[in-house]
């Protein structure tokens, strides 16, 4: 009898065995297979959206990354105690080399390098099914993406381990760096490719917001020329966008940073672009809601500009503010170049903000009118019933609060709420502070002219077209224009005109980078506004490089957590590579003193 | 796999088989202790070589001359010789030693307990429900040796413990024990009613593990719920109980005078200047003189504003059980509801049990199993329980909490976020998961000895979860008027989120099992396949702009809208064998085989299947003639030995072999896979994992010794000692972020051992009316890395696995107390590359802690981390005493742990923590250092983010968690007979219990040491106040 069942089972088993590899062979049933997808054209731009999504950089949550960064840098402060605020204060952060700024920022910039480089691979599956400019034209975005990246992370980080495929787990365990002048070299040729295949395809100058085209390509080279210092090549690439005639500025700075505003996209001045969708919750902007001051409902702020740009702004007779003869120090806000009303918000300015989803009137029309102030402790708010300002008691920017010891202020930080300065750029009043859609600028046209003005500077080629690229963007502004000057002269008006035109937009730590002045604008008492309105504060003085000092007012102003920035040290000229990556691929050298 | 060829063979097997045409005699042996079925009976007529044995359920049936007589014998019971009397004859066999003649649940089978040869414990279902617990893994702990159950959360619909047999078993593969529940894998013990468990087997070796191949190596816990045995007629029983719950421990915090005294005081250490504040003195003479107002002077008491729920616990269960001569059917129903210690955190269930057997006639009886259960878990939906009580324990007592109804205070916030109205006020998650396990098949027995059983299963769980969030009104004081201004609403936004998960699991199962005697010679065979199939599918949708506040529906949302889905699948087969061998019943020996198949490596690469098998034999040297002396103490003696092997595939990727295309929702950081062009959602697609198509089974190769001993009549003693080796260890290989931030490879690679041993001590007598039965434990594993890919020196950072450490240790900075003056700070080596400054804010000062220089290369940075500690538990002991007297019973269960550490974290260990919010500090920080408390349990005090270095990953954190723990006090009363006799009621006992009622251990103050790594966002251990009644008609 046992033998009877073991051969009928053992019979079972032969038959079940030879199904069971059928019942055992499981495929995702949500996914597609690398063997056979991006085999047509649907497929590859599919992919190449996945690798558009990498490109998407945020810290923390849903900041715009490179929002972030730029409160690491002296234009702007974060909130005591967070990874920006270290890296800002330099040795008395401390800024560690486990900062996690670094780390997100090094960690979003390859994961968009691996995508293009996955796109670039996977796409051969499909090279028969389409034409080759169709085919080109997705492998140029992808490109130009990849060298994005790249732009980066040298910039951030100097010699980087540099992938054109997807590696193996061998090939990364033990990548090497390779030096920063090797990669723009190649990116270049990458960049000319995918211009020359954008061109072959026919790509409109005119694409959806958030996508890359061969004005992107080109102004991305005049990019990656400025951080080799390599002008000629900037010079060239900028030239060739400006001399293509399809971009131009958009009449209205302010429509830059709203919704409607980027949606019209006048004069296409917006190059790229990160957006926010719509149609689904996530992603939003958090940049604005980071920046809308305590005194308003609902309010979040901790990202605050610093009397160092402000000051940067002209007078609006187009001189310093140490220079200028309407500049009155007693009303800081009055008489200068309008783009700092339309970037920052200051004492005793008129603020609108869309505030809470719920109408709660009188204050609340959905917008909510604030006259900014720290120095009582009431808020004043617009009634909508009476067509006045109330008088609203306790007001959470108030900078006696700390004193009195009865506001939110009050944790051992002490002051945590910045030097009497917000952010209004990208405050966009149609948005809902905390679900904003405002989209992120990674590159305009103003960038593009301003790039193409510096590279001729420091080539000494000036000429007309330098002060015409410079004048384009400071008229727009309302402020006069300049006349060609000297190199030295030139130089400052540059700079200063990068700081006030791209104030929060991420720039600066590249700029300050090249202009090899990090140390110098980067270490300073943290003082702001007037601490007592009826005390006028010094005008700063101003070094060659546009830095101002404020050792002569210093106690007239407010101070931010008793805060003193010391950048001074060579190692800040770049940022450490991440602890997790050396650990992981010992063949790979940290930077210099970290 | 064609389960259907498999039934239709089972089928053909059934009308194949021969029938003899003699006379005979069928019945049933029984032990007269416990009225238990007695399986592996011999049962031979008197005379002849040859007879049977019977069968799990204690049957016979067996040819024999008409006047002949049947002789029965086993061990543990004494033989007995018995006259043939007609075709039924059921016997009734005396136990001689214990429990020894007892039948244990085993893999796909069952076996007398004296004839084992493997390492397993059983639990009935008396032992399992001593303590009162509201989930089942809880019950487990203490009760094995070798069985580490720790209960991490006293979180309502979250408070089951983790069970882990013989160690971690694996380093990224699931560690967990598989869970099998009457012969169908389920996903958690805590799914099943701990009152509807009629025993529970751990399997610990590979000899009893193996049959079960694919999924065993970190062990197997098999539960058998009840079945209608015994007496004929109806049997009724009623057991409930009602429970208060507590905190067992939390930490004390300190007042808004200590706030505001010790803020002043980091700020001046801070800032190096003794006039400095953050609070004027003013305030806090204000705070000094006057009582607290809400208004101006405020002192919260965060968490008795918090803790409002009352923690009440009730559990009641019926149960109906009936036998006949065709239909034995068993049913429970329960019911509980446990609040939490917060509002919105409770867990209510009903659960359902029927499971019937129809007996169609004495060879053939169909057998269906269903449980039903439901429950509805509720958490806050604006953050987890544990993050609201991690508030209440961290924020400021000068913080506003809360107003008035509906008014809550900003709570010195920035974002006025305020744990009160997280708790109470903006909405909730209410998870109602539903299971249905269902099991429907035949058990056939077409000639004596052979036993053909075949079973289709399924089980469904269908989790919905409904998260709803909605604003809270936010005020402040406003002291101008004395009364409070709104300034807000948190969060700000409503949305409703939905999701449904259907979760099916499908077996087929055919096995057969042949047992026969001859002479001495006793075998016993097990031959079957299984298939098992599991499908995960779900749905998800959302949509923000609700307005009002009570309907929460998704129609009704007027914001964005939103929806996801996903499915996936993991197939399982495998071919199972056994072959049992015994002499003289006396030597055992035991063969186990199966192979086994996945679907979760590469079938084009012929890696999905594997074989697994184990040897042990076992020897009762107290049959042995030269052990005849010793009789008078040693009663029975066994020792056992097994070697075997198992594998492991549990690494929750079902498709790791391959790389996929796929599509991943936005997320923060890791940026999913849609663009957003023109501020619409552009769905795309990545590869987001590094795929191995070589990855292939982890197998694990265990070596047990063991001995089972009755000493001195009352002494059970079982010892075991154990050599676990694991290969081929499903690792994932970490890489570097520049690979693009991929989900990690798995590999093969790896080796890791866990040495043992357990020991368990069993006292049991009658001393007059006094029943003594003492029971205790004691169990030690060491956790030892062998090796790992190569290229990998260590996987981790700050818990980091490495060989020859035990896995994920801590690897950090060695504290070497603190910094006495400034002449220490530059005498010794430069931390971080900041020296001494004289500049307050820059550098290390005196009372900050002084890292070692481990490396001695003269400076303080990363390379002088080293391995300091790890959170395994050691020496793992219990006691477990039952006394009765008279009419009245005892429980005392005390459990304990020798050697833990416990690493102390975040708002726990750090003052003015910033972490998620702005933090107070704890009344342990107040032994912070100063000058004349040199050696303080915490350095200088710093504002919140100002003490960066003194908080590093180090030893200084790390804290003795050994604990031994009073889990349970049980005193119950049984009404007299007499009584009872005139009311029809078979038993009636009330009783009272406590549960976590004494700890004795060195762990932080107000942390649970069983809690692991405190950064003081945990939902506590309870203790609880019990009183409870059975009865049984």
């Amino acid at each position: 009898m046992k033998k009877y069942i073991i051969t009928i089972f053992t019979i079972t088993s032969v038959i079940a065995l030879s199904s069971c590899n059928k019942f055992l062979d499981r495929k995702p049933l949500d996914a597609s297979a690398s063997s056979t997808f991006l085999s047509n054209q649907s497929e590859m731009e599919q992919g190449l959206i996945g690798t558009y999504a990498s490109a998407m950089w945020v810290f923390p949550n849903n900041t715009p990354l490179l929002f972030a960064v730029e409160s690491s840098t002296d234009m702007a402060m974060k909130r005591g105690g967070n990874a920006e605020d270290n890296i800002a204060m330099g040795d008395a952060g401390p800024f560690l080399f486990n900062n996690s700024v670094p780390v997100i920022c090094w960690n979003q910039a390859y994961r968009l390098v691996q995508r293009a480089n996955q796109q670039i691979a996977g796409m051969e599956n499909g090279k028969a099914s389409v034409s080759a400019a169709t085919f080109n034209r997705i492998k140029a975005e992808a490109q130009v993406l990849r060298a994005w990246g790249y732009y980066h992370l040298m910039g951030w980080f100097g010699n980087v381990p540099y992938y054109k495929s997807m590696p193996g787990v061998d090939e990364v365990l033990n990548a090497t760096r390779t030096p920063v002048a090797t990669i723009v070299a190649d990116l270049y040729k990458e960049l000319d490719e995918a211009t020359a295949a954008f061109d072959a395809a026919g790509t409109s100058p005119v694409q959806v917001l958030g996508r890359v085209n061969k004005g992107v390509a080109l102004g991305l080279k005049a990019k990656l020329a400025m951080l080799i210092k390599d002008y000629r090549t900037a010079a060239t690439a900028s030239k060739v966008v400006i001399d293509g005639g399809n971009y131009s500025l958009n009449p209205s700075f302010q429509n830059l940073f709203s919704l409607a505003g980027q949606n019209g996209n006048a004069g296409r001045e917006i190059l790229f672009i990160q957006t926010y969708p719509l149609d689904v919750a996530f992603p939003e902007n958090w940049g604005p809601i980071l920046g809308v001051p305590r005194q308003v409902t609902n309010s979040q702020s901790s990202h605050f500009p610093s009397q160092q740009l402000v000051d940067q702004f002209e007078g609006r007779d187009g001189l310093r503010i140490d220079a200028s003869t309407v500049y009155n120090p007693a009303t800081p806000r009055l008489n200068r170049d309008n783009r700092l009303r339309w970037s920052v918000y200051m004492i005793g300015d008129t603020m609108v903000h869309f505030a809470s989803r719920t109408a709660a009137l009188p204050y609340n029309n959905l917008r909510e009118r604030t006259i900014f102030d720290v120095y009582a402790n009431v808020r004043r708010k617009f009634n909508w019933n009476t067509g006045v300002y109330d008088n609203v008691t306790t007001n959470n920017d108030w900078i006696g609060a700390q004193a009195a010891g009865i506001q939110w202020q009050v944790s051992a930080t002490g002051s945590i709420g910045g030097v009497g300065h917000v952010w209004n750029k990208y405050n966009d009043t149609t948005q809902y502070t905390f679900e904003s859609k405002v989209g992120f600028i990674l590159m305009r046209y103003a960038d593009i002219l301003q790039t193409y003005a510096e590279a001729k500077i420091e080539l000494n080629e000036i000429d007309a077209t330098v002060t015409t690229a410079i004048n384009l963007v400071r008229t727009r502004a309302g402020q006069p224009a300049i006349a060609l000057g000297s190199q030295t002269a030139m130089r400052t008006i540059i700079r200063r005109e990068r700081a006030v035109e791209f104030a929060s937009e991420g720039l600066r730590l590249f700029d300050l980078r090249r202009w090899d002045i990090y140390a110098k604008a980067n270490s300073f008492p943290v003082v702001g506004a007037a601490l007592n309105p009826a005390v006028v504060p010094a005008i700063p003085t101003f070094d060659a490089d546009n830095v101002p000092t404020y050792s002569s007012s210093i106690n007239d102003r407010i101070r931010f957590r008793g805060q003193t920035r010391n950048n001074s040290n060579v190692k800040y000229r770049l940022w450490p590579i991440p602890q997790s990556e050396i650990d992981n691929n010992l063949k790979l050298v940290q930077n210099t003193g970290w | 796999m064609k389960k259907l060829s498999l039934l239709s063979c089972l089928l053909l097997l059934m009308f194949g088989s021969a029938v003899a045409q003699q006379i005979k005699v069928a019945g049933r042996v029984t032990s007269t202790s416990s009225g238990n079925a007695a399986e592996g009976i011999s049962v031979m007529a008197k005379g002849a070589k040859t007879g049977t044995v019977t069968s799990a359920a204690g049957d016979y049936n067996i040819l024999v001359d008409k006047a002949g007589t049947l002789v029965f014998s086993g061990i543990g019971f004494s033989t007995q010789e018995v006259k043939v009397t007609g075709p039924v004859l059921d016997v009734s066999l005396k136990n001689t030693s214990g429990d020894l003649g007892e039948v244990v649940v085993v893999g796909y089978g069952t076996q007398k307990k004296a004839s084992i040869t493997g390492a397993l414990v059983t639990l009935n279902n008396e032992a399992l429900n001593k303590r009162q617990v509201t989930s089942t893994s809880q019950a487990l702990q203490g009760l094995a040796p070798g069985v580490t159950v720790q209960q991490q959360s006293g979180r309502p619909g979250a408070d089951g413990a983790s069970i882990i047999i013989r160690g971690q078993g694996s380093i990224s593969g699931s560690n967990a024990p598989l869970i099998i529940v009457d012969g169908l894998a389920v996903g958690s013990l805590d799914q099943i009613d701990p009152n509807a468990i009629e025993s529970i087997t751990l399997l610990k070796d590979a000899a009893s593990t193996s049959i079960y191949g694919n999924r065993a190596s970190g062990g197997v816990v098999l539960v058998r719920t009840k079945r209608a045995t015994g007496k004929s007629g109806m049997q009724v029983s009623y057991n409930g109980f009602v429970s208060k719950q507590e905190a067992t421990a939390i930490p004390d915090r300190v007042s808004a005078i200590d706030h505001m005294t010790l803020s002043n005081v980091a700020e001046r250490n801070r800032t190096g200047n003794p006039a400095a504040s953050v609070f004027p003195q003013t305030l806090i003479d204000l705070y000094n003189s006057k009582p607290a107002n809400n208004l101006d002077v405020i002192d919260t008491d965060w968490l008795k504003e918090v803790f409002t729920n009352n923690g009440m616990l009730q559990n009641h269960n019926v149960q109906l059980s009936t036998t006949s001569d065709k239909v034995n059917l068993f049913t429970s129903f329960t019911y509980m509801n446990q609040q939490g210690l917060i509002p919105n955190s409770s867990f209510e269930k009903y659960d359902i049990r029927i499971n019937p057997e129809f007996k169609i006639n004495n060879k053939l009886s169909l057998i269906g199993i269903l449980g039903y259960n439901t429950n509805t878990t509720i958490n806050p939906s604006t953050g987890s329980a544990e993050f609201v009580i991690r508030q209440a324990i961290g924020l400021p007592a000068i913080g506003g909490g809360k107003f008035g109804p509906g008014r809550y205070g900003n709570a010195g916030q920035s974002n006025n976020r305020n744990p009160i109205a997280m708790s109470e006020a903006t909405g909730n998650n209410v998870v109602t998961g539903s299971t249905l396990l269902t099991r429907f098949g035949f058990n056939y027995k077409p000639i004596s000895g052979l036993e053909i059983e075949a079973y289709w299963g399924r089980q469904s769980t269908n989790p919905t979860s409904k998260t709803f969030i909605t604003s809270a009104e936010i005020y402040q004081p406003n002291l101008a008027t004395s009364t409070y201004s709104l300034v807000g609403t948190w969060p700000g936004t409503t949305s409703l989120s939905q999701a449904y998960t259907n979760n099916v699991y499908t077996t087929y199962l055919g096995q057969a099992t042949y047992s026969k005697r001859v002479g001495e010679h006793s075998f016993k065979a097990l031959i079957g396949a299984q298939s098992e199939l599991f499908t995960n599918s779900f749905f998800g949708a959302s949509r923000t702009g609700f307005n009002n506040p009570n309907q929460p529906f998704l129609n009704l949302g007027t914001g964005i809208r939103d929806n996801n889905a996903g499915a996936s699948e993991l197939a399982l087969a495998g071919f199972f064998a056994r072959l049992n061998y015994s002499y003289a019943d006396r030597y055992f020996l035991e063969l186990n085989g199966r192979r086994d198949g996945t679907s979760r490596f590469s079938q084009a690469r012929e890696k999905q299947w594997g074989n697994f098998g184990a040897v042990s034999a076992g020897w009762i040297f107290t049959k042995e003639s030269f052990m005849s002396g010793a009789s008078k103490f040693i009663d029975f003696g066994k020792l056992r030995a097994s070697l075997g092997g198992n594998g492991n595939q549990s690494i929750g990727n079902n498709y790791a072999y391959d790389a996929f295309y796929a599509q991943s929702n936005y997320a923060n950081n890791s940026n999913g896979t849609n663009a957003f062009f023109g501020n619409a959602s552009n769905v795309g697609v990545a590869l987001l994992q590094f795929a191995n198509p070589d990855l292939s089974w982890e197998t694990s190769k265990q070596l047990n010794l063991g001995l089972d001993v009755q000493v001195f009549k009352n002494f059970t003693i079982t010892a075991d000692y154990y050599v676990k080796t694991l290969k081929n260890m499903l690792l994932q290989r970490t890489l570097p972020q520049s690979a693009g931030g991929l989900a990690n490879p798995f590999v093969n690679a790896g080796n890791m051992e866990n040495k043992g041993w357990e020991l368990s001590i069993n006292y049991k007598k009658q001393i007059g009316k006094l029943g003594v039965n003492v029971t205790g434990m004691i169990s030690d594993v060491k956790n030892t890395v062998l090796n790992l890919v190569q290229g990998t020196p260590f996987i981790g950072d700050g818990i980091r696995t490495a060989p020859g450490q035990a896995l994920g240790s801590f690897f950090g900075y060695t504290s070497g107390g603190y910094f006495a003056d400034s002449n220490d700070v530059k005498a010794s080596p430069v931390q971080f590359g900041i020296p001494w400054s004289v500049n307050p804010l820059v550098g290390p000062k005196p009372g900050d802690v002084k890292y070692q220089d481990t490396n001695g290369d003269g400076r303080i940075d990363a390379n002088d981390r080293s391995f300091i500690g790890n959170t395994f538990p050691r020496y793992e002991y219990s006691i477990n005493i039952n006394l009765t007297y008279k009419n009245f019973d005892m429980n005392i269960f005390g459990q304990g742990v020798g050697q833990r550490n416990n690493y102390l974290s975040g708002t726990g260990a750090v003052p003015f923590n910033s972490a998620d919010f702005a933090a107070s500090l704890l009344d342990i920080h107040k032994d912070y250092w100063t000058p004349t408390n040199q050696n303080a349990t915490f350095p200088r005090l710093l504002p919140s983010g100002s003490g960066g270095n003194n908080f590093l990953l180090a030893s200084q954190w790390l804290r003795s968690a050994s604990y031994f723990r009073i889990k349970n006090i049980n005193i119950g009363y049984s009404l007299p007979k007499t009584w009872l006799n005139k009311a029809k009621i078979n038993n009636f006992r009330v009783y009272v219990s406590g549960a976590n009622l004494l700890t004795i251990s060195k762990a932080w103050k107000g942390f649970d040491p069983e809690i692991n790594s405190a950064n003081a966002e945990f939902y506590p251990l309870m203790r609880t106040y019990t009183a409870g009644v059975n009865v049984t008609f």
